[in-house]
């Protein structure tokens, strides 16, 4: 089930909801609920996959039973264990990733095979699961009740694509009792959440995505693209996926917020960023930290080589690419990535003056207009059917095609359209520019110096009916468009 | 508190207010003429919106019809299901045929009709572009609506197919669309195409244009300009689709009727300037295997037949007028007959000898492994004595067809196949 379905918003969302706060007085059986909602949450579309987040879940927190002793010390087997652990969740995550890679087949002996699909939502339950263990590990948190682990894994908002939820920022908030009552003060900003962020998926990238279908499956068709055709396409598929994760974003964290839980921000304006290294800053920042954590730092990426920063780099973005799916463009996509942060590290050892925070404005800008177009020149391997579309594709946006024939491949071009969606992303405030009065309001921390600088301004959220009925209204236009509706991106990852 | 609650019951109540506004809106105007009892007139004319295989599929749900008639276009103007040789106890029957529709989308409305209603009787009119591999699905087909999954189990959309009706902006869109519409019907309550005016058309023109925009875009369609016509044994190929609806139907027990459309010889001239009349050749045989080896192994006693009605006969080989004035007979253009022709297709078909309808012997083959050849040696004769007596306009289709495609690359089919490996 996804959060832009009838399904979810008519029905699953308000009933969940309000049986939960019906029976909130008993924790046990409240829990109980949420869990077991979002057992069926992801269990809508293959309920035999739900068995695989099962196993998951006991063969984990069995592990996370063996790990933290009563001393604060880990022993060694615990380390064991934790080391175990972690390999089991990358063994099964790897073996689902490598069978949707062979269409969901495996080959058993020679004649016969074994189908399997990719189970939803395991990604980002596996690096939970690896996080929970290593908080575990270091003593960060402790080993919580197995209905409340359950809940911490696999509660709805947030496993589908994110955030990573580090385990005592949920049972922090868990464990007070106003968790278990309605917070009025929450709930709207938890619609406006949920109505920006459908309004971003369902209106914003879900139309654009047309347009970026037509020129990759024309030049995967074998057309030869001209070189608007080729940009428009490109420029498309950069836009639908910059809406749709930050759509899903904004989603995530309503719907969490109706509950009574806050949850990390995950994007933050990645196309205003002025370098690659600042965008992997604001794209799906916790999966960001997590790839830093847990496989940049251990491999000796934080040291004062430049030659092992670099090694490092190529590793983490090659995993990440790999992550995505065993493709080439994936892999590809991966280690461009990790090429581009390699020379934008070098940039900055050669010329940290150049980083400054002052910097002219038209410096910033363009800056900001080499990494966008860096980012979209990449994003085509990574939307490419095959390395040979891809390189179609640059060809064309480089304007090196010799056979092309203007007006014959009938692609669609939206620019009206993109130059819209250029001025959102670069000029428009982002969700939490928006919400910056609320969640300063909850917590005096959560908010920069600039970004309260800016809660006296004109665009910046209020809990009123003005803003009730303008929310009200982009909920509307998306609900108009549900049908036409495409999964999150993200999701199938 | 206090303002969390105004923020809270001024956006429900917008939300509501507005859905409820729309929804009413769309249920009143109806544009996809769901909300009321279907006309018991299937000649009732009546307005269906340009999103037809939304509207088409949404109508089907209403009105599960127990025959239908499947294919592009051609099928869709010309095959009325109200035709008498069509049994009188299968009742309602429907024009499914939707325009550019590929034997993906076939088979899929194919599935969704079953999944509405146990069909009794299907009529399937074949194109050859339909079974082209690189012929685009359209734009606004959506699985959504389709009641059943890709292996035909019926599948529940109750959502779905409430909201698409009332509360979407494509019902917005066809309800403004219908309202402005002043009354013009486009179809009969029967899914039958009503055609356009033709007063001003420029007959000439429209032949003769029709047969190049066939190529351009139907045979060689946009984006990859490419025909390459695939084995049923290939994964996703029109011919597997077309072997699966076959095999569902006739274990189903579904009497269906196949029939090759009965094409002007423009188009089969068309065929020949691009080089594609031996893929033509080879797409008959291949449909004649299929249809073979359905009915050995799932049909021995009851046979699937395959009509074809193309090629050079006294209906599809009618004269194109010198003046521009002079109307065609038969046809629209190149492509699309009319319904008086199309009842003669039936006639063939179901066997009538209706008294006011002059038919011709020559006008429809049965085809099969035992005939195949000869048939197609037949036709090859057949245009020898054709071209002699259209040299001139055949020539002027050469040079229209020859100037439009100077620009598209050839492309070498086995390229396709190799990819896969």
């Amino acid at each position: 089930m996804g959060f832009n379905s009838y399904a979810f918003i008519f029905l699953f969302l308000p009933f969940v909801w309000t049986l939960f706060y019906l029976i909130a007085r008993t924790k046990g059986p409240a829990v109980l609920w949420l869990v077991g909602a979002s057992f069926v949450f992801y269990a809508w579309n293959d309920p035999l996959l739900i068995s695989v987040m099962g196993v998951s879940l006991l063969v984990n927190y069995a592990f996370a039973l063996k790990m933290k002793p009563e001393s604060t010390e880990l022993s060694t087997s615990g380390k064991r264990f934790f080391l175990l652990g972690v390999t089991l969740n990358l063994a099964l995550l790897s073996f689902f990733k490598l069978a949707a890679s062979y269409g969901g087949h495996y080959q058993i002996a020679f004649e016969s095979s074994l189908q399997v699909g990719f189970p939803l939502a395991l990604s980002f339950l596996t690096f939970q699961q690896i996080l929970f263990l290593s908080e575990l590990k270091n003593g960060n948190t402790e080993k919580p009740r197995f209905l409340n682990y359950c809940l911490y894994m696999i509660f709805f908002p947030q496993l589908l694509a994110g955030p990573l939820v580090k385990p005592q920022h949920f049972f922090q908030q868990f464990a007070d009792d106003k968790f278990f009552k309605i917070r009025w003060d929450f709930i709207p900003a938890g619609l406006t959440l949920i109505a920006l962020g459908l309004f971003k998926k369902v209106s914003l990238a879900d139309p654009i995505a047309r347009f970026a279908d037509s020129a990759f499956n024309a030049a995967q068709a074998g057309a030869v693209l001209t070189t608007g055709e080729a940009w428009s396409g490109a420029l498309s598929f950069s836009f639908q996926i910059y809406f749709d994760l930050s759509g899903y974003a904004d989603m995530a964290m309503g719907i969490a917020l109706l509950f009574g839980l806050r949850l990390p921000w995950n994007f933050n304006s990645p196309y205003k960023a002025d370098s690659l290294i600042e965008f992997w800053r604001r794209w799906h920042i916790t999966l960001s930290q997590f790839a830093r954590d847990f496989i940049y730092i251990p491999l000796g990426g934080s040291k004062n080589s430049f030659l092992m920063q670099g090694i490092c780099l190529l590793s983490v973005m090659t995993l990440t690419g790999l992550w995505h799916g065993a493709g080439i463009t994936f892999i590809a996509w991966g280690i461009l990535h990790g090429f581009f942060l390699i020379v934008n590290h070098a940039w900055r050892r050669i010329s940290p003056e150049k980083v400054s925070a002052d910097q002219a404005v038209w410096v910033l800008w363009t800056k900001r207009f080499a990494t966008f177009i860096s980012l979209a020149l990449l994003w085509v391997v990574f939307r490419a059917e095959n390395i040979d579309t891809a390189l179609s594709m640059w060809k064309s946006m480089a304007g090196m095609q010799t056979n092309v024939v203007t007006g014959i491949n009938n692609i669609k071009i939206g620019e009206d359209r993109l130059w819209f969606l250029a001025v959102l992303v670069w000029l428009a405030p982002n969700s939490r520019e928006w919400m910056v009065r609320f969640f300063s309001s909850i917590d005096p921390t959560h908010s920069s110096k600039a970004e309260k600088s800016i809660s006296s301004a004109k665009y910046v959220w209020r809990c009123n009916e003005y803003w009730a009925a303008f929310l009200a209204m982009l909920f509307i236009v998306a609900l108009l468009q549900l049908p036409e509706s495409r999964e999150f991106i993200y999701i199938q990852f | 508190m206090k303002d969390a609650t105004k923020f809270i019951f001024v956006f429900t109540l917008c939300v509501l207010q507005v859905l409820i506004v729309i929804g009413a809106l769309n249920w009143f105007v109806d544009p996809y003429s769901i909300h009321r009892s279907p006309p018991e007139n299937p000649r009732q004319p009546v307005w269906m919106s340009k999103q037809l295989r939304i509207a088409k599929a949404l109508y089907v749900r209403k009105l599960a019809p127990k025959g239908i008639v499947l294919g592009a276009s051609t099928a869709q103007l010309a095959i009325d299901p109200s035709h008498p040789g069509w049994d009188n106890e299968i009742q309602p029957r429907y024009n499914l045929a939707l325009p550019g529709a590929n034997m993906y989308e076939n088979l899929r409305y194919y599935q969704h009709a079953r999944a509405n209603a146990p069909l009794q009787k299907v009529l399937l009119g074949l194109d050859f572009v339909a079974f082209n591999h690189f012929t685009p699905l359209s734009d606004d087909f959506k699985e959504g609506l389709i009641a059943s999954d890709k292996e035909g189990n019926i599948k529940s959309s109750f959502l779905m197919k409430t909201a698409m009706p009332l509360l979407s902006l494509n019902a917005v869109t066809a309800s403004q669309k219908k309202f402005f519409a002043r009354r013009k019907e486009t179809h009969w309550a029967n899914g039958l195409e009503i055609p356009e005016e033709t007063g001003k058309r420029d007959w000439r023109e429209a032949m003769l244009g029709s047969a190049d925009g066939y190529v351009t875009r139907l045979l060689l369609p946009p984006p990859s300009h490419r025909f390459c016509l695939e084995d049923s044994s290939t994964p996703g190929s029109a011919l597997g689709r077309l072997e699966t609806l076959l095999r569902t139907a006739a274990t189903d027990g579904t009497d269906i009727r196949l029939f090759i459309q009965p094409s002007h010889a423009f188009l089969m001239e068309a065929l020949q300037a691009t080089g594609y009349w031996d893929d033509y050749e080879i797409w008959e045989r291949k449909l004649v295997a299929l249809i073979e080896k359905i009915n050995t192994e799932v049909l021995p006693e009851k046979k699937i037949l395959l009509w074809d009605f193309s090629g050079y006969n006294t209906f599809t080989a009618e004269a194109l007028a010198k003046d521009s004035t002079t109307a065609m007979k038969w046809y629209w253009d190149t492509g699309h007959y009319k319904k008086d022709l199309g009842d003669r297709v039936q006639d063939r078909i179901f066997g009538l000898n209706p008294p006011d309808r002059e038919g011709s012997e020559d006008f429809g083959v049965l085809i099969d492994a035992n005939n195949i050849d000869s048939h197609l040696k037949s036709i090859a004769e057949k245009r020898s004595a054709y071209l002699e007596t259209q040299r001139e306009d055949i020539q002027e289709l050469k040079t229209r067809i020859s100037n439009s495609t100077k620009n598209i690359p050839s492309y070498d089919c086995a390229r396709l196949r190799e990819s896969r490996f």
